[in-house]
């Protein structure tokens, strides 16, 4: 009791996430084990000290890298030519514009400043509410990390053993879905609103921002066809990734050394943004492991729990309440490895509890007191935190119902890996 | 003292740019001895992942003076600015204790495992674990400054000024 006292103290005070795991951990060793408070440091060490997480700042860097160099802004000519003709012509690019740039970086923080710095203002310049300029991107950055690749995956993958391939592959369907579905919602509000339009592209001009999008492309294929093939780990898909974007940077001559060296510093502190979270987290799951709490947690929910469907359908519920205080990172390195062998002793598919995890916190993006995206957003377009939520509210429904039709019908989901792979 | 710091600040930023640029030649090598050479080198993804270790725990001490570290900040927003500032006070001593800890236990740790070998280049794995107390102590040096910045604005001595932000420091990626 006095620990989870400490925690929810010491984050409401405003210490951060990080250090707050890690002062709980602290407290815990302290007063329930009789381990040395040394054993908290090399935990955080090994914690970090692991291969398959050399990919995060390299998804970062590459989706750096494609702000500085021009790419961004050539996803979103694209995606003006594709729906750029539909009521809230703007909104709709911003949806689309994330759905490509989900195929490229795992990070929705990163897809959220990179596409957000241009578009909400851009949108604002147009007549749109500021709002509901944050309110789309912050959502439509959510696919960021579903489409794969995905960090959280990554995460997910490392701290369970479970396939990290199958899980990027399984995110594919329902992060498709979420950009489907939110093209729908923005132009009914915008045909409710008026929002502006543009004159639909014609022939040549599709074609040639097709042609000038190709960078973008071959960088999704790169990346989904690299792994998907086995041609690449996912580590190594992110490194081809960074060298494919500093190439492309070079042959346009878009990419100054200031802005190489800006990519870089900014790659580096997101990822120990990300990072050192995962570094206490990994302590905070090495110590419910080692007080058996996973087991135990078995043991007292797998009778009472019979079917995996109920247990999905629990778990979505409290993935949604975890999602509201806590970022994704964390959350899936400590609930990952704790749910997961009550998860198969139940019986359901350890590649969908992944996915939808991932997804389901993925809607915590989006929904105070802590959304990153949210906060993002709302920082670039001027508005408060609660004012980009109201304006969610229609994207949050869409999401919450898809989760739940997706925990009904698995196959939408597990297809494709299985598919792919199996 | 804020001119001292921000020196500090420089040179940390381009070591963790220069770490990361390592990385990236170390795990980019990999894959080139891989695919074009149909060789698979023996150092590049030990190298790659203690490298990585230094760049975060070391980029970790821009964001704690920047305040970049993913926080909840609903409870915060809503006080007045001398609340605020006791409240940055209380959390900067308590991470205080923390760093402290990180920079003794850590240290602990370094010697401890220079006597052991990394796997397949085999360097002393202490100089890994030496990203802890380096690492550590710097964030504890930079939490002083937010410290004393906060304790000055509480007490009234001068109105705190934020630390200034250059451009490009990763502050829009929060």
């Amino acid at each position: 009791m006095i620990i989870a006292a400490i925690f929810v103290a010491l984050l409401l005070i405003g210490v951060p996430v990080a250090f707050t795991l890690g002062l709980t951990a602290l407290a815990y060793i302290a007063f329930e084990t009789p381990l040395p408070p040394l054993v908290a440091f090399q935990r955080m060490f090994t914690s970090v000290d692991s291969f398959p997480f050399v990919a995060i700042p390299f998804f970062m860097l590459a989706g750096n890298l494609m702000g500085a160099g021009g790419l961004a802004q050539r996803i979103i000519n694209l995606a003006r030519a594709l729906v750029g003709h539909l009521r809230g012509g703007l909104a709709n690019v911003t949806v689309v514009s994330n759905m490509i740039m989900g195929g490229i970086s795992g990070s929705s923080v990163a897809d959220c400043s990179a596409l957000g710095s241009i578009l909400i203002p851009a949108m604002q310049k147009q007549g749109y509410s500021p709002k509901f300029a944050g309110a789309v991107n912050a959502t439509a950055s959510t696919m960021g990390i579903i489409i794969p690749p995905s960090i959280p995956m990554i995460l997910t993958g490392a701290a369970t053993s479970l396939s990290i391939r199958d899980l990027f592959f399984g995110g594919l369907v329902p992060g498709i879905l979420i950009g489907l579905g939110m093209l729908v919602i923005t132009t009914r509000i915008s045909k409710k609103r008026d929002y502006p339009k543009f004159p639909r592209a014609t022939a040549r001009e599709l074609l040639k921002a097709v042609w000038r999008g190709l960078p973008a492309f071959i960088m999704v294929a790169i990346i989904l066809v690299g792994i998907m093939t086995g041609v690449f780990t996912p580590t190594e898909a992110s490194v081809a990734a960074v060298l494919y974007a500093i190439l492309v940077g070079l042959i346009d001559r878009e990419l100054t050394w200031k802005g190489f060296y800006d990519s870089m510093l900014n790659a580096a502190v997101s990822s120990a943004v990300v990072m050192i979270v995962i570094s206490t987290a990994g302590l905070l799951t090495w110590l419910l492991a080692y007080s058996m709490i996973p087991q135990k947690l078995t043991i007292s929910l797998a009778g009472v729990v019979d079917s995996p469907t109920t247990l999905l359908v629990v778990l979505g519920v409290v993935f949604l309440l975890v999602g509201c205080v806590l970022d994704v990172s964390p959350a899936v390195l400590l609930f990952g490895p704790v749910l997961l062998p009550l998860v198969t002793t139940v019986g359901a598919d350890p590649i969908f509890f992944g996915v939808m995890m991932v997804f389901a916190l993925a809607i915590g993006l989006i929904t105070p007191p802590v959304g990153t995206t949210m906060m993002l957003s709302a920082y670039i377009a001027g508005v408060t935190i609660m004012d980009v939520a109201r304006e969610s509210v229609p994207y949050l429904i869409y999401m919450i119902v898809l989760l739940y039709l997706l925990i009904f019908f698995q196959g939408f989901v597990l297809w494709v890996p299985n598919y792919l792979f199996h | 003292m804020t001119r001292s710091m921000d020196m500090l600040e420089t040179a940390i930023r381009w070591t963790v740019v220069l770490l990361l640029a390592v990385m990236v030649a170390a795990i980019g090598s990999q894959v080139f001895a891989r695919y074009l050479f149909h060789q698979s080198l023996y150092w590049t993804e030990e190298l790659g992942r203690h490298v990585m270790v230094w760049m975060i725990f070391l980029a970790s001490v821009l964001c704690v003076r920047r305040g970049f570290h993913l926080s909840i900040t609903l409870l915060k927003e809503r006080l007045k600015p001398d609340k605020q500032a006791l409240m940055q006070l209380v959390g900067a001593i308590v991470l205080a204790y923390f760093f402290y800890m990180m920079v003794v236990h850590g240290w602990t740790l370094t010697q401890k495992t220079m006597v052991q070998r990394s796997s397949a280049i085999h360097y002393p794995m202490g100089y890994v674990y030496a990203a802890l107390p380096v690492s550590g102590l710097l964030m504890f040096i930079v939490n002083l400054e937010v410290m004393i910045k906060a304790g000055l604005e509480f007490f009234g001595k001068r109105k705190g000024e934020a630390i200034a932000q250059p451009a490009g420091t990763g502050g829009e990626s929060k």
